[in-house]
């Protein structure tokens, strides 16, 4: 390696470094509105400024994250996510948006199963979302499409 | 690899030194390498990151129209650079420096910073390598030279394709970015093996004075440029190629996870990773019929094996078949990667607007895309997935008539012929 090439390379290699800090420095004050998982934290551990409004404390690890769960079928492994929850009008959570398949990206589909065809169990770094259908059944299921009526794969029970 | 060829009967073209044709050949596989993880699996990475489908999108469009704009700049601003070298290296380390915020931050504005810096070092990182490569062997060699690069960036993007997916697979998502951002360490380390007086700054832009110290300010304008007729049809031939291959392969994977069971996921990586090794194993073959036939009938060539693939594809059902037919498609990934930079190259030669000429080609590529994606996702929910195919065979039939109508024979007479 000749000398000019090595000033090359550790000027980019310092430009690298500054990156990191300064993008380590503005991650120190986190965006609460683009981080999903806050609402949730909040249920969790109530600020004490709320507490008059008698806040409800969930039991040990009662309440998770759904969004970017593995779901995992009876049969097979892993391989689908759970990326976004219909809710109707009442609030109530009718069905979860599954993505699944896909290699690099390539190839992935959405699909909408019945919010009670998943169970979740498990605690801790054993919890599991199962869903109760095989891979073919997920396969054959009509695409979920954003801004048009949904149609949900019911569980066959 | 046999550098001999590189002195057979050409009086005008410079011999780069062997360590800096390796080093070429090392950077164009690992620039390959870094890009696959930011393709569709960045959406992935981002749901597992508990990111929502709004904000995903968000970031995606982002990325595109940025994407979109940077083309032209970029390739502008590696004609301007002095050192091509130089410009390669930062637009690497942009590269390195968005997959590291990627992997560590997944933030909304950090993702939308690292995806401008990924955008913005793509756009000159590709018309780099090409200037690279014309001011390492100038236009006599660049046919040779191009196949080359051809299949290293093959053997990179295949061999990255089936590492990393399996990485995001077994792994995660995450370890994906973190080993694209470690890749930027070969990588500097095989362009520091180019010595930057092989590469003249002048004949890297297409510039003729390639001895007098004629500087890019010989260049012509590019408002005057841009009048070339030649180059706007080329550049809507490659609109056209684009608008009817880009959404060919996702379509492909939907179909196949919808219809293939447990080994969907093994076939939409063969559909990936096959075309790379037909590019590796016969790039060399088109390089050297682009010289002897000339452009016109290997771009022809490229141009007709695609509407042949939507045809197929059309036609088939069998996962097995469509793999098959899949691999046509790194044939015209071959003319792709080799013909269209040489004819830019020929179209551009003596104006010092080569990179610029890149950054217009990959401007109309990314529009190419944008509606090929928009047009056959609308064609497949309404109609149909084989009228989609239907609808991309059609525009390719629509491309390869303008190649026939307008396109013309750009290589040059004095270009001497040369047997193997």
């Amino acid at each position: 390696m000749d000398r000019s090439s090595r000033v090359y390379l550790s000027i980019a290699m310092a430009a690298l470094t500054i990156g990191c800090i300064m993008a380590g420095a503005s991650f120190a004050q986190p965006d609460t509105a683009t981080d999903p998982a806050a609402p949730v934290a909040a249920g969790l551990a109530p600020r004490p400024e709320e507490a008059a409004a008698a806040p409800w404390v969930s039991k040990s690890r009662d309440l998770e994250s759904v969004l970017g769960r593995e779901v995992h079928t009876s049969i097979e492994e892993g391989g689908g996510r759970i990326v976004d929850l219909l809710a109707d009008r009442d609030g109530r959570i009718e069905a979860a948006v599954i993505e699944f398949g896909g290699f690099l990206g390539i190839g992935t589909r959405k699909i909408a199963v019945e919010w009670s065809a998943l169970s979740f169990t498990g605690e801790g770094k054993n919890a599991k979302v199962m869903l109760d259908m095989t891979r073919n059944q997920l396969r054959r299921a009509p695409e979920y499409k954003p801004g048009e009526p949904a149609i949900v794969r019911k569980a066959d029970r | 690899m046999r550098d001999s060829d590189e002195e057979t009967g050409l009086e005008l073209t410079p011999a780069p030194s062997r360590a800096s044709q390796r080093g070429l050949d090392w950077f164009t596989f690992f620039v390959a390498n870094l890009q696959t993880g930011f393709g569709p699996f960045l959406a992935v990475y981002l749901t597992t990151q508990k990111w929502t489908q709004v904000d995903i999108g968000l970031v995606l469009s982002i990325g595109a129209i940025a994407g979109l704009l940077c083309q032209m700049p970029g390739g502008w601003a590696v004609d301007a650079a002095r050192s091509k070298r130089r410009i390669a290296i930062a637009a690497v380390g942009c590269i390195g420096l968005a997959a590291l915020l990627i992997a560590l931050f997944p933030v909304f504005a950090m993702i939308v910073m690292a995806k401008l810096l990924h955008v913005g070092g793509s756009s000159v990182v590709g018309p780099a390598i090409a200037a690279i490569t014309l001011g390492l062997v100038g236009h006599a060699a660049l046919s040779q030279r191009l196949s080359r690069n051809a299949r290293f960036a093959a053997i990179g993007n295949g061999l990255a394709a089936g590492l990393m997916g399996a990485c995001g697979h077994f792994v995660s998502a995450q370890a994906v970015f973190l080993v694209t951002a470690a890749l930027v360490i070969p990588t500097l380390l095989a362009i520091s093996r180019i010595p930057e007086e092989e590469i003249d700054p002048v004949r890297a832009d297409g510039g003729i004075a390639a001895k007098d110290g004629a500087g890019a300010s010989g260049a012509l304008s590019i408002a005057r440029f841009l009048r070339t007729p030649v180059l706007l049809v080329f550049a809507a031939c490659i609109m056209l190629f684009h608008v009817a291959n880009a959404a060919m392969l996702p379509l492909v994977g939907s179909d196949m996870t919808t219809r293939s069971g447990e080994w969907a996921t093994a076939f939409v990586a063969a559909c990936i990773v096959g075309p790379q090794l037909v590019v590796a194993l016969i790039s060399t073959r088109v390089g050297k019929l682009a010289l002897r036939w000339g452009r016109r009938p290997v771009l022809l060539l490229g141009f007709s094996v695609l509407p042949l693939r939507g045809a197929l594809l059309a036609s088939t059902n069998d996962p097995t078949m469509i793999v098959a037919v899949q691999m046509l498609d790194g044939l015209s990934g071959a003319v792709f990667g080799i013909v269209v930079p040489l004819i830019l190259a020929d179209i551009s030669r003596g104006t010092g607007r080569f990179n610029f000429a890149q950054g217009l080609a990959g401007s109309a590529v990314g529009i190419g895309a944008a509606l090929s994606t928009t047009a056959a996702g609308y064609l497949a929910d309404h109609f149909g997935m084989v009228t989609a195919f239907w609808g991309l065979t059609a525009t390719g039939v629509a491309g390869l008539f303008l190649v026939l109508a307008a396109m013309p024979e750009t290589k040059p007479k004095t270009e001497p012929l040369r047997r193997s």
